[in-house]
């Protein structure tokens, strides 16, 4: 019983990067902007989070902190896939890179040091309900934000009239800019908030998951990010779902490296995660709704020009 | 008292390349009058309206509206000042119901929270005053063509929109369809609305407007009263010469049956069915015209005859053969030529010279090219078919639309076939390209081929066809033969109501 | 009274040298942001200077780096050479570094455990390049399987499997093909002589750069003098125009990725046999990744691609040496990739616009143009 519990709140906890990568890709691909650029923007939440919080001795302000670098980021990609209309996949890949490179050279200094880290909060009266409490609300406070974030990206994208306007640009960038919205800062907007939010991911993984930096920590999430897009259907609860189930495999393989019982190579443990967003891509392409990308905006990875759409 | 509501003086635009798109346009528009904006595709009407509606800007001039200057700089600002367009090309989210659609970009009906209630209810009361019985509830991409039109004024409409917009309304309605819209128009005006009406087809213009201005090569030509619209005056206003096509069409001499369709059954992109049980016969040396409203599964038919499409039940026969789903490799063998109807999308490729657009449908495939070949071939086809052109490297997307449907058609000519399915051939061309088109046709013809027409314009339909077949959801609804005073029973057929034979 | 209008408008031509022009002015954008960027973190303007002195001689003189930025530019050109010819129909093929991985493993084997008694070291030295190719190409086959048959991203599928790759060649040199008598190290035993590249001569250079050569004509062969070429090109501009044409993406995309495959198979292969002679931790340095950029910096040409393979291949060697010189992180490589990516995709994009400086002239009327369309 402890440790089916202790398993599950592992996985809320290893899925909460994970979560905050997908709502944040979630947005900018509704306004119909791909950003590949996940694992970068992560690195680059992570180590400016990281520097933050050694330097000021105060997490929330490094976390804060965080988003912005990952919102700054995210405007080159904007500003050359919206302004300039080029290819996203290559933006996105190059966002990667740079991210990557970036923060393993300013981390350089940081490997090895140890930084203040958020701690766990159990909340009043539920984290005492049996099972639940202490899989769910037994955890530090960005877990509970990314909760209430889920809530309120979900109502955000669709009960109210900026998130609707996000929608239409993302589904009809014609129809949006006849209407009198405007496609290029909408998108922009989008780009940002969702660079910001998979920053904050990233900044999970040096400021709670663990409180050090380590060069590539993100490990591949910001790709699994992009796939757990596809298998949300663009919808932010379904992207709670899986971001703790592949949350739960990444700690399932960790406790199993840790104990050491099963006689399993370490190495092979840790293609785990890789190898099940293959099977479970595969698996879920015999599914319809999925094969016919129910959910993905029409204009996904088309850039948007008013002079050219005749 | 304002005379006007809208001016627009010494309007001026230019588009890149130094086209002239616009020179020195003055207009203007009174309150509860028509005032229609005449001439052929490419004349500049659009891009009036598009200046207009804030969607390009203008160069040189201003605009007036009820006497004062204004800056309409996107569509947003258009529309605080008043202006409501009905797009050509219908500008809806279809995965949005229509509702969200009416208010999308709309900051009145609450900024931050949308409550959809009163939007619905106003709507119900807009549709009920104009007769259009749409449910505000539907998703768009459940409606119909002219079911979205209705929508498209629906905006407007709730917008409350003082000067309306209607760019070429009728291109996608039946002759009934067009009567009821003209209906609703003639109320709009009655409410004081200012109503400007942009089309090219002589007929609803002299239907619908109160004063009718003629635009000929981004210039105006003239402005006619309601008095004096006459249409033999308007067409050489529009057009700077007689209209008649010169056009050389004996008649036809049909023989062997070439291609013989049975109970076809076809689905659309949605996995709908597009094409339910139909049944045609075409012969060597005659056009078979298929008029209807679009997205009656003309486009379905085209695309399951040229192999782009599965057929779900149902035979297409050629000379005997059966060629149901087979290759469109296999098809190209045989001599099945395919002119689609958007050539940007789906018949070229952009980015590549004019030569291999020429190249890219082969009846015979070479596994290695010989380049030197193919650019003296290209060479030949840009002057056989007069192709406006720098060079045969040129990459096509530069050229014009009109010469961009030239280097389609010279490719889809040049296979020497002998079935050609051609679909909305001349949409956006000009009157020379537009003949050049019908000629072509008619050539080939002559020569023995065998084609399939499917035009969205009745006139283009009869000008060309030998014989006229009504297509209605998916089903030909009967034959006429292409004469002017079948139009009303035509329209009554595309609309799905049967005829007695 | 004259007046002068500045317009910015788009272009209607080509230009000559226009490919060559994007290229040359984003490297020069993105090393002159990596300057100021070493500039602020330094705060010293003189080791900038010194870096890209470092960075622009050692690499190539041959006293110095010239054999080794070699060495590096015959992978970085295998595999850039198998991705143009995928990029080209717009298929992104991210996965040549875990193809690149499959083929070194591959050839491992074979050279380790299947023939190492082989005596015939021509023969042996063939079947292992033809060992690794066929893995690299079996591993990018998955992808394109999952791609055309089943709709999968090959972005998200391609990355994927290059982490299942490095995980399993990690386990492989950490576990069963470890040396025994290595000292406890991540790398396998050497392989036997006969399997090893020869090399030119005493240059130290190995015969992969001949294959290479080879492998840039046969490209070039293939997407500019075949029709398949010409259906790859037609895929990459209209998918809807190829349909349209009879040309079947699927089978086109199935072969493409399987070319690419091989060649990055064949990278891993000779990176194997010529240079290491051994397979250890960390024998790439991210080549996969790397010959994206040559290729995209090449504008898809195989000649290019060569050209800036050796580039590249000098600028992985001159961050090594300034890792020793300047102790600059081996990130900063990484940094500066992306940055000439994003500056190859700007000036592209400012390419297509030219500004234009008008008069008040008289200018043409009319003119067939599109308005309604």
């Amino acid at each position: 019983m402890e440790t089916l519990e202790n398993i599950l709140a592992a996985a809320i906890r290893s899925g909460t990067p994970l979560l905050f990568a997908t709502l944040g890709e979630i947005i900018t691909e509704r306004s119909g902007i791909l950003n590949l650029g996940l694992e970068g923007l992560m690195l680059i939440g992570a180590i400016f989070g990281f520097i933050a919080a050694y330097t000021l001795q105060n997490v929330y302000l490094a976390f804060i902190l965080a988003m912005v670098a990952g919102a700054l980021f995210s405007l080159i990609h904007a500003f050359v896939t919206i302004s300039l209309r080029a290819n996203q996949t290559v933006s996105g890949l190059a966002l990667t890179m740079l991210g990557t490179g970036v923060s393993g050279m300013i981390g350089r200094n940081y490997i090895g040091q140890v930084a203040p880290k958020f701690s766990k909060i159990d909340l009043p009266l539920l984290s005492k309900i049996p099972l639940i409490g202490k899989v769910f609300f037994s955890h530090d406070v960005l877990v509970y934000v990314s909760y209430i974030l889920v809530a309120v990206t979900s109502y955000f994208l669709f009960k109210t009239r900026l998130g609707m306007n996000l929608r239409a640009v993302g589904e009809e960038p014609a129809a949006a800019d006849s209407a009198g919205i405007n496609v290029f800062l909408t998108r922009y907007f989008a780009t940002i908030i969702g660079g910001a939010l998979t920053a904050a991911g990233g900044a999970y993984l040096s400021l709670a998951y663990t409180s050090m930096w380590i060069e590539n920590m993100s490990a591949g999430r910001g790709w699994i990010a992009i796939a757990l897009v596809i298998f949300s259907m663009w919808e932010p609860y379904k992207a709670m779902i899986g971001s703790y189930l592949f949350g739960g495999i990444m700690a399932l393989q960790l406790r199993l490296q840790a104990e050491g019982k099963i006689n399993i190579s370490s190495n092979l443990l840790m293609m785990l995660p890789y190898l099940t967003t293959l099977i479970v891509m595969i698996v879920f392409s015999f599914n319809e709704k999925f094969r016919k990308r129910v959910g993905a905006p029409s204009a996904l990875g088309i850039p948007y020009s008013r002079e050219e759409k005749t | 008292m304002i005379l006007y509501l809208l001016e627009l003086k010494n309007i001026t635009k230019r588009f890149p390349g130094n086209l002239l798109a616009l020179d020195n346009v003055n207009f203007n528009l009174k309150p509860g009058e028509v005032h229609t904006l005449l001439g052929e595709n490419g004349a500049g009407k659009t891009t009036l309206m598009n200046i207009l509606f804030g969607l390009y800007k203008h160069d040189k001039g201003e605009i007036l509206i009820e006497g004062k200057k204004v800056n309409i700089t996107s569509p947003a600002s258009a529309i605080t000042h008043g202006v409501g367009m009905v797009q050509q090309h219908f500008t809806l989210v279809p995965s949005f119901s229509v509702a969200e659609n009416i208010i999308l970009g709309l900051k009145k009906t609450g900024r931050f929270k949308i409550d959809l209630r009163n939007v619905v209810k106003r709507i119900k009361e807009l549709s009920d005053l104009y007769n259009m019985n749409i449910d505000p509830n539907a998703k768009v991409w459940q409606l119909s063509v002219s079911e979205k039109q209705k929508v498209e004024i629906l905006k407007v409409l709730y917008e409350e929109a003082k000067i309306i917009i209607f760019d070429e309304p009728t291109a996608v309605l039946t002759p009934q369809e067009s009567e009821s819209l003209f209906q609703a128009i003639d109320m709009m005006k009655n409410n004081g609305k200012g109503i400007i009406f942009i089309s090219h087809k002589l007929k609803e213009v002299i239907r619908v407007s109160d004063r009718v201005t003629v635009l000929k090569n981004g210039r105006i030509v003239g402005t006619l009263d309601k008095g004096n619209l006459d249409e033999n005056e308007l067409a050489k206003m529009m057009v700077g010469r007689d209209f008649l096509f010169n056009i050389k069409k004996t008649p036809a001499n049909p023989g062997k049956e070439v291609l013989k369709v049975e109970n076809l059954v076809v689905k659309n992109d949605k996995d709908i069915l597009a094409v339910k049980g139909l049944s045609l016969t075409i012969r060597e040396g005659e056009i078979l015209g298929i008029a209807g409203v679009t997205g009656n599964g003309q486009r379905e038919l085209a695309e399951s005859i040229a192999g782009l499409r599965k057929v779900e039940n149902g035979k297409i026969k050629f000379y005997n053969l059966d060629i149901t789903n087979t290759s469109v490799k296999r098809r190209l063998k045989l001599g099945i030529a395919y002119v689609p109807q958007d050539r940007k999308e789906t018949a070229t490729c952009p980015n590549l010279s004019v030569a291999e657009n020429l190249f890219i449908r082969q009846k015979n495939k070479v596994r290695i090219l010989n380049k030197k070949e193919m650019l003296r071939n290209s060479k030949k086809l840009i002057k056989k078919y007069s192709i406006i052109a720098n060079n045969e490297k040129q990459p096509i997307k530069f050229l014009s639309g009109g010469n961009m449907q030239k280097v389609v058609l010279a490719r889809e000519f040049e296979l020497s076939p002998k079935l050609i399915i051609v679909e909305h051939p001349t949409r956006g061309l000009d009157v020379q390209a537009m003949e050049f088109v019908y000629n072509s046709l008619i050539d080939a013809r002559n020569n023995g081929a065998a084609i399939l027409l499917l035009a969205g314009d009745l006139d283009e339909v009869f000008t060309v066809s030998d014989r006229v077949a009504i297509i209605f959801e998916g089903r030909i609804m009967g034959y006429v033969e292409p004469e002017q005073s079948k139009v009303d029973e035509v329209g009554l057929m595309m609309a799905g109501v049967a005829l007695e034979a | 009274m004259l007046h002068l209008k500045l317009k910015i408008e788009k272009r209607l031509e080509h230009f000559k040298y226009e490919n060559f022009l994007i290229s040359v002015v984003s490297l020069i954008i993105s090393l002159v942001i990596m300057g100021i960027f070493i500039w602020i973190n330094t705060g010293n303007f003189a080791d900038v200077v010194e870096t890209y002195k470092e960075l622009f001689t050692w690499p190539f003189f041959p006293e110095l780096g010239l054999v080794d930025t070699i060495l590096k530019m015959i992978p970085l050109a295998l595999i850039a050479l198998g991705l143009l010819v995928v990029f080209k129909m717009k298929v992104w093929n991210i996965g040549a570094e875990g193809q690149l991985y499959l083929g070194a493993m591959a050839t491992t084997w074979g050279a380790l455990f299947l023939f190492k008694n082989m005596s015939n070291s021509i023969s042996m030295i063939t079947l292992l390049l033809i060992f690794g190719a066929i893995a690299g190409a079996l591993w990018a086959l998955i992808p394109a399987i999952l791609k055309a048959f089943l709709k999968l991203d090959e972005i998200v599928t391609t990355l994927m499997l290059n982490y299942i790759a490095v995980y399993w060649l990690n386990y492989l040199i950490y576990g069963p093909w470890k040396d025994p008598k290595g000292f406890n190290f991540p790398l396998t035993a050497v392989f036997p002589k006969n399997s090893w590249l020869p090399e030119l001569g005493d240059t130290g250079i190995h015969i992969g750069i001949i294959i290479t050569f080879i492998l840039v004509f046969v490209t070039y062969f293939i997407m500019y003098k075949t029709h398949l070429g010409f259906e790859l090109k037609i895929i990459g501009d209209n998918p809807k125009a190829a349909r349209y044409s009879g040309i079947s993406i699927e089978k086109n995309l199935i072969i493409a990725m399987i070319f690419s495959g091989a060649l990055a198979g064949l990278a891993g292969s000779i990176q194997v046999l010529g240079v290491q002679h051994r397979l250890q931790h960390g024998f790439s340095t991210g080549y996969g990744y790397t010959a994206i950029i040559v290729a995209w910096l090449a504008r898809l040409n195989p000649f290019s691609a060569v050209i800036v393979a050796f580039l590249f291949g000098g600028l992985l060697v001159g961050g090594e040496q300034l890792q020793i010189v300047m102790r600059f992180p081996i990130s900063m490589i990484s940094a500066l990739q992306g940055l000439i990516l994003f500056s190859l995709l700007a000036s592209e994009a400012i390419f297509k616009y030219r500004i234009k400086i008008t008069k008040n002239d008289p200018i043409k009327i009319g003119g067939e143009f599109n308005g309604n369309t």
